[in-house]
């Protein structure tokens, strides 16, 4: 039997009595079957069928027929006969009523703690013994992301990627080149963001992009992202842009990061393309040895006044 | 709703479009060569790139075909409910793709082919891409 508060109704006075503790000790035994779950509400709620508990009483009714079993004045005597199997009763957190029972076998509930009695003798239940039902939990992965992971995994699949994809999702990096190009796009799934990144877009790489020579000289870190298009499709995308000899769409709309510092690289990879050597920052100087700068941005009235001097190289 | 009749050669050209719910292919034929024409040059012009190939292989995807057990054996479609074809409408998240689907200028389709990423090539015009069978995908920005 359990009470509960979303379901219950209060009402402001009892429906009616068996026994008051007062005046009448014609107290009936109830049998709690096994793994019974009596939740006590903790402010007095009343339930069709069911616990009541008021701060002063606590009362059970079946069959629209109230029965106070216990008194918070001490003088009730109740018998609630607890079976040698595990029985669970969920007590409020905030639960201030107490109950006093008979020498009979029982669960009193007292300002001291829970006690239970099923061999003549009180015990004192330990808090490891008394716990709240935890909540439901929903399902790990949604089902739209893990039909979005699927479809992704069979279009990759018609691309004869899937070994590659296998790879990536294990934490492996993988490249991905053209024959005609200098470079090679290496790419490595961070931790945790198959699901993340196929669920919601984002404004940066869903994974790790990093940009090597075919020698294996790291070059540049980039930033690259197909607009809302889940991680794995846009592995398949980057590939077909690079495997299709359209790289270069890829390098002059991406970001770059932790350039390498040979500058004499830069130019070289460079070339005559002037929107990688701006990507790569051939043409820019370095001032105080730390800040890159186009020359054609800086003050000169900041130069002449000594706000920034200059370390040429 | 099919986008046309006949065999599977009837048709003109189909593009796969990338979506944040999986891939979704959609077919066209003849009758609706300057539609398509359009919106191909329109997602071409809002940075949609596209790479084409050879014909796949794929089935049409039809939304209504009274299944008898005398026509059980040659229906060659693959049949979605209503709910699923707004479903699909919905996940493309493409107003003008859903437009002339929905308006039976384009038909969905499901890829059962398979092709090598050396076999594709990058379409620079829409005229590239209608009478062949593409993949789209949607804009590459620096993050």
């Amino acid at each position: 039997m359990q009470v509960s508060s979303a379901y219950a109704v209060e009402y402001a006075q009892p429906i009616a009595e068996i026994a008051d503790h007062g005046e009448n000790d014609d107290i009936t035994a109830i049998s709690i079957p096994p793994n019974t779950q009596i939740i006590l509400p903790d402010n007095g709620i009343l339930a069709a069928d069911g616990i009541i508990t008021n701060g002063r009483h606590i009362r059970i009714v079946t069959n629209a027929t109230m029965a106070t079993y216990y008194s918070g004045d001490g003088l009730g005597s109740t018998n609630l006969t607890v079976p040698a199997s595990f029985t669970q009763i969920v007590i409020p957190w905030n639960c201030t009523g107490y109950i006093t029972p008979s020498t009979a076998t029982g669960i009193a509930v007292g300002s001291a703690g829970i006690w239970y009695n099923m061999t003549g003798d009180w015990t004192q239940v330990t808090p490891g013994q008394i716990y709240r039902p935890k909540p439901r939990r929903g399902p790990l992965i949604k089902k739209s992301v893990k039909s979005s992971i699927k479809r992704a995994l069979k279009l990759i699949s018609n691309f004869g990627m899937e070994e590659d994809v296998r790879i990536f999702l294990g934490g492996e990096t993988i490249e991905v080149s053209h024959p005609d190009s200098l470079f090679k796009f290496v790419m490595t799934k961070s931790y945790n963001s198959l699901l993340h990144r196929t669920e919601f877009a984002a404004y940066s790489t869903p994974y790790k992009l990093e940009l090597y020579t075919k020698t294996d000289v790291h070059i540049a870190n980039l930033c690259v992202v197909m607009k809302e298009t889940p991680i794995l499709d846009q592995v398949l995308a980057l590939a077909m842009f690079v495997k299709t000899g359209c790289e270069v769409d890829i390098l002059h709309k991406a970001n770059y990061s932790s350039l390498n510092n040979d500058k004499e690289l830069r130019n070289l990879l460079a070339g005559d393309d002037s929107i990688m050597r701006q990507k790569l920052r051939v043409d820019d100087v370095e001032i105080n040895g730390q800040f890159n700068y186009d020359i054609g941005s800086i003050n000169a009235a900041q130069i002449v006044q000594g706000a920034l001097p200059i370390e040429m190289r | 709703m099919t986008a046309y009749t006949g065999d599977s050669g009837s048709y003109l050209g189909s593009c796969t479009f990338l979506n944040m719910t999986g891939d979704l292919t959609v077919v066209w034929d003849e009758q609706n060569r300057e539609k398509m024409l359009a919106l191909i040059k329109k997602k071409m012009d809002e940075g949609y790139s596209f790479f084409t190939t050879k014909k796949f292989a794929f089935k049409r995807l039809s939304r209504k075909v009274k299944v008898t057990p005398k026509n059980v054996d040659q229906i060659e479609e693959i049949i979605v409910t209503d709910e699923q074809f707004e479903k699909m409408c919905a996940d493309m998240n493409d107003k003008d793709i859903a437009t002339l689907v929905r308006g039976n200028d384009a038909g969905l389709a499901k890829r059962t082919g398979k092709k090598q990423l050396d076999a594709m090539v990058r379409a620079r015009k829409p005229e590239d891409v209608i009478g062949r069978d593409s993949l789209a995908v949607r804009p590459v920005v620096g993050g």
